[in-house]
Order: structure tokens, then C-alpha cells, then sequence
């Protein structure tokens, strides 16, 4: 590999080696020419510099408004500087998509290249094993294309709630039931037949758990082998707290769970009289009545 | 899917973008013939064989009223008739040539509706164009071309009406769409018909436009790199 290397003029060389050291930076123009000594003419630098961007060992990019240089190892330039100039285009585009990917749509408007050759270059590169096709669950029917290595991000797959593109519910009712369970059990002293005040806690105690805690927990139990952030852990409880089965506390950390309200139903409410739209005609004998409603038949079976 | 080339269809298909008074139309109303192209035989294969592994799973399975309903109530027909899943993946066939930045090969049966009536799809397009479009198109000279070319009465019409993250045009202010595909299985003809209404405010370009200072964006080749010329930077994304 390194007879890349020694085919450069020495300038070219040494602005090379000084900036692979900082990949996967970028540099400016000052900062190479502070890299390698400072003491390289204009002209210089300027020819070395597109010697190496012809040779796809250094990449020019653009952060914001300035031109910033980044190296590129050597066996990708290798394989780039086979390629035919639309491919390197293209390459060029899904590599710094990193593992977000770039959608195809995208990729024919940034390059200005027609969509023909933009499809002929994307097949070659798969071919070639350097890019593959991937898909998000946000616009599922997006093609997308990434880097042949890099994993998908987790917005393109939608996280551990999400086997193949689709939303894995019994998973997270799985996952949801566990963690309330953990939560309940925190969340109330464990006397059985507790009666008035000895059924909670009292309001000093400290003890309900925080989501760090349940993480910490969830952990240790290997319920599952799919690995959970303390966010996910978060989104987890909120969407219990969104059921109504578990609340957060006022110190904002801390959660415990929500004692059912005991059933504030009464007769007088329940009966379907209270919102029939016929209640005014409503008698024995006539037309609408009691014995032959049909409110009160559904009501009553 | 081969995209058929026609002078009179084309004329039609510009004439159904247009600025209406409070959104944009983008429309198409595309003829294909079910010839198929190489991506259309790896397609089939693959809607094929997920089609053999669903029924294979449902008559395992311990319903066999599931099964039963899987299998009728497809708007393409019993989909254990071959025909019924030609049907259907013809049309997907079809959205793919359409939008060639997507693929739709992830779509069921059941995300179409079979239209029974041919006049209810005909008024339901004709009330929004003529809505919309204000003289600027006519619906008889429309139609009449279409038949022309496949023939409108022996059609079976398919709706589609995708949630806006399957729709293709999801990223652009979409208000209203409506699809529809008219197959004539003799003619082995698809026309592919759709109205779009996109939102006026904001242009597609300025999605594009990157300010974000620590993103890095290849510059293209023909920059040299000691020319800090402002131009080419703020034409790339034209």
C-alpha cells in the first residue's frame, strides 16, 4: 500500500501523512501548511495539494463556508481511483451520509447528475460490494443507499421497538408489564391487609425508583438480549404513565405506580335514560317506552 | 413495466400539473404495458415467494377461517389464484416505474381497493378537477383519450390511498391525493392515474440548502482548491 505513498513528491507526502493523522477530521488550508512546517510556497501547496485530491488520497469538502482537506485511507483510495469519475461522485455522497444513508431521490438532485447515470453508478457500486440498499422505517418506501460496512442508524431502523420494519408489539407489552410490575412493587409498602395509612408510604420516603434505577435493574435481569438506553428505558415508563398506570413524581425523577380509582360509577349515571334523545316522549303505552327500548335491552344484557 | 410513449397522453399528463388557487396540482395519468423489464422479474420473484410463505403460515395455522379470509378478501381475488397475484403485483410493478426513487415492493393486497363503478371513480376525478383546474383542462377531452388508447369499460379499477410516509410525494406539503390504476387484462394495458395537491408555501430547494456548519459536503471535482470563489459554492445546489 505504502507505494502510493512513495510515487508523491515530498510536500504532497508530508501534507498527506500529517493529515491522515487526523482522521476523521478535516482541515483547512492554514491548518495543513501549520501541519507540515509552515514553510511551503503557495504554488506549492497548491499543486500538492490537487495531486492529492487526483490520486483520492485527500478529500475536499465543505463545512459551512469554508474548504476544509480530509485524508482518506489508503485501501479506499485504492478503490476509489478505479473507479469512473460518476461513481466517485456518487461514492463520494452515500460515504458522508455515514449511517443515516442517503435516499436516491436526494442523491440526483446534490449531484446534478441525470437519474440514468445515477442508477447506472449505484448498480455497479453494489455490485462491487461497497454500497447496499437499506430501508427506514419512517418512509418505508424509500430507496435508500449506505456504505457497504456501516450499520444502519437507529432512526432507520425505529430502535430495538422494531424487528423488520415493523413495529414489535408484543415485545414492548412484554417489556411494559415487567417494568410496572417493578415499579408497583416499589411503589407501595409490602404489609399485606394494610389498612388507612400503612398502604403508602409515607411522604418522606425516597425509595420509588428512578429510570436509572429500572435500567439498572431491567439490566441485570437479561429479560431480553436486545440492548435498551436509558432513553429507551424512558420512552418505556412514559408510555406507561400516557396508560395512566404509572406516574412520575414531583421530584422529577422518581416514579410510582397509580393505585386504580375505585369505581366512581352510580346508577343514576349509568342508566341510559340520562342521555336517550326520545326521553321527552318517553311513557307507558306510546310509541317510545320503557318496555320496548332498545337502549335499556342493550343495557341490561 | 413498459412505459408507453404517446404523443396525446403526454399532452394530457403536462396539462395535469398546474397552480390551482390554493395548492399546487402535480397529476399524472401514465399507460404501461405489462411487458416486463429485469427489475420487474426480481420483483415478482419476490412478492411470489412472500405470498407462498403467508400461505404456507396461514394454512398451518390453527384458524382456518384466517386462512379462508386471507385468501378472499383481496380486492385482485382469491390470492391463491395465480392471476389474483399478477394483478397486484402488476400495479406494484407499475408504482415503482412511476416513482423511481421508491420501491413499493413492501406493500399487501389490502393496502388497494377494488372500485366497483367506473362512473363513481370518472365524477370523483372530474369534481376535482374541474374543481381545481378551472377550464384549464378538460375532462371529456381527457377521458376520451385515455380510451383511446385502453379501453375504459373493460378496465378493473384499484385505488390507493397511502398514509403520507408510503406516499411518494410525502416530503413535499402534501394536502390531498388520490390513485387510481385502471388494468385491462385483455389489452394487458395499466393505466396509472393520480392527483396529487401539494401545499404552495416553500419550494422543494430549500430543504436542501445547507447552512449547518459542522456537516461536511463534497465539493465537486472541478473546484480548484486554492480558489476560494464564492460562485460554484452557492451553485451547487442548483
Amino acid at each position: 500500500m505504502a507505494d502510493q505513498l512513495k510515487s508523491l513528491p515530498r510536500t504532497a507526502r508530508q501534507l498527506y501523512e500529517f493529515s491522515s493523522t487526523k482522521i476523521p477530521n478535516a482541515l483547512t488550508q492554514q491548518e495543513l501548511l501549520d501541519g507540515v512546517g509552515g514553510s511551503v510556497s503557495v504554488n506549492n501547496l497548491s499543486s500538492a495539494l490537487n495531486l492529492l485530491l487526483s490520486k483520492r488520497l485527500l478529500e475536499a469538502l465543505q463545512q459551512g463556508n469554508t474548504l476544509v482537506y480530509r485524508a482518506v485511507p489508503l485501501e479506499e483510495a485504492k478503490t476509489v481511483s478505479t473507479m469512473e469519475g460518476d461513481e466517485q461522485i456518487v461514492y463520494d455522497f452515500i460515504k458522508n451520509a455515514g449511517n443515516e444513508g442517503i435516499w436516491t431521490k436526494t442523491l440526483t438532485l446534490r449531484t446534478n447528475l441525470h437519474v440514468h447515470v445515477v442508477n447506472r453508478c449505484l448498480k455497479a457500486l453494489e455490485s462491487k460490494n461497497l454500497v447496499k440498499p437499506i430501508k427506514s422505517v419512517k418512509n418505508p418506501t424509500r430507496k435508500i443507499y449506505m456504505l457497504y460496512d456501516l450499520v444502519p442508524s437507529s432512526e432507520l431502523t425505529g430502535g430495538p421497538w422494531f424487528t423488520d420494519q415493523e413495529l414489535d408489539v408484543e415485545f414492548i407489552e412484554n417489556l411494559k408489564k415487567v417494568v410496572y410490575r417493578f415499579i408497583h412493587a416499589k411503589s407501595f409498602p409490602p404489609k399485606k391487609n394494610a389498612t388507612g395509612p400503612d398502604m403508602i408510604w409515607s411522604p418522606e420516603y425516597n425509595g420509588f425508583p428512578t429510570a436509572l434505577q429500572i435500567h439498572t435493574w431491567l439490566r441485570n435481569t437479561n429479560i431480553t438480549e436486545v440492548e435498551l438506553s436509558l432513553g429507551n428505558v424512558i420512552s418505556l415508563v412514559d408510555v406507561l404513565i400516557y396508560d395512566g398506570k404509572v406516574e412520575k413524581r414531583s421530584d422529577g425523577v422518581s416514579y410510582c405506580s397509580v393505585r386504580p380509582s375505585p369505581d366512581a360509577t352510580n346508577a343514576f349515571t349509568e342508566v341510559p335514560c340520562g342521555t336517550c334523545p326520545v326521553a321527552d316522549i318517553c311513557a307507558v303505552g306510546s310509541r317510545v317506552s320503557p318496555i320496548t327500548c332498545e337502549y335499556l335491552d342493550k343495557w341490561l344484557n | 413495466m413498459k412505459f408507453l410513449e404517446l404523443a396525446d397522453l403526454d399532452a394530457i399528463n403536462n396539462a395535469l400539473s398546474f397552480d390551482a388557487d390554493d395548492c399546487r396540482i402535480h397529476g399524472k395519468c401514465e399507460i404501461y404495458t405489462t411487458k416486463s423489464t429485469g427489475s420487474d422479474k426480481k420483483l415478482y420473484k419476490a412478492i411470489e415467494s412472500r405470498c407462498q410463505e403467508d400461505m404456507l403460515a396461514f394454512s398451518s395455522s390453527k384458524s382456518p377461517e384466517l386462512a379462508f379470509s386471507w385468501t378472499q378478501q383481496s380486492p385482485f381475488g382469491p390470492l391463491d389464484q395465480s392471476s389474483s397475484r399478477r394483478t397486484f403485483m402488476y400495479i406494484v410493478a407499475t408504482l415503482n416505474a412511476s416513482h423511481p426513487d421508491h420501491d413499493f415492493s413492501t406493500l399487501q393486497p389490502t393496502d388497494f381497493y377494488k372500485e366497483p363503478s367506473l362512473s363513481r371513480v370518472l365524477d370523483s376525478v372530474n369534481a376535482t378537477i374541474n374543481g381545481m383546474g378551472r377550464g384549464r383542462i378538460s375532462v371529456n377531452q381527457l377521458w376520451e383519450t385515455v380510451d383511446r388508447h385502453i379501453n375504459l369499460s373493460e378496465c378493473n379499477i384499484y385505488s390507493y390511498t397511502p398514509d403520507s410516509d408510503s406516499d411518494p410525494y410525502g416530503d413535499e406539503a402534501l394536502i390531498w391525493s388520490m390513485s387510481y390504476f385502471f388494468f385491462n387484462k385483455n389489452m394487458k394495458r395499466m393505466l396509472y392515474f393520480s392527483l396529487h395537491g401539494l401545499g404552495k408555501e416553500g419550494t422543494y430547494q430549500s430543504h436542501y440548502v445547507n447552512e449547518d456548519e459542522s456537516v461536511l459536503t463534497p465539493v465537486p471535482e472541478d473546484g480548484e482548491p486554492s480558489d476560494f470563489e464564492d460562485d460554484w459554492v452557492a451553485n451547487m445546489d442548483e
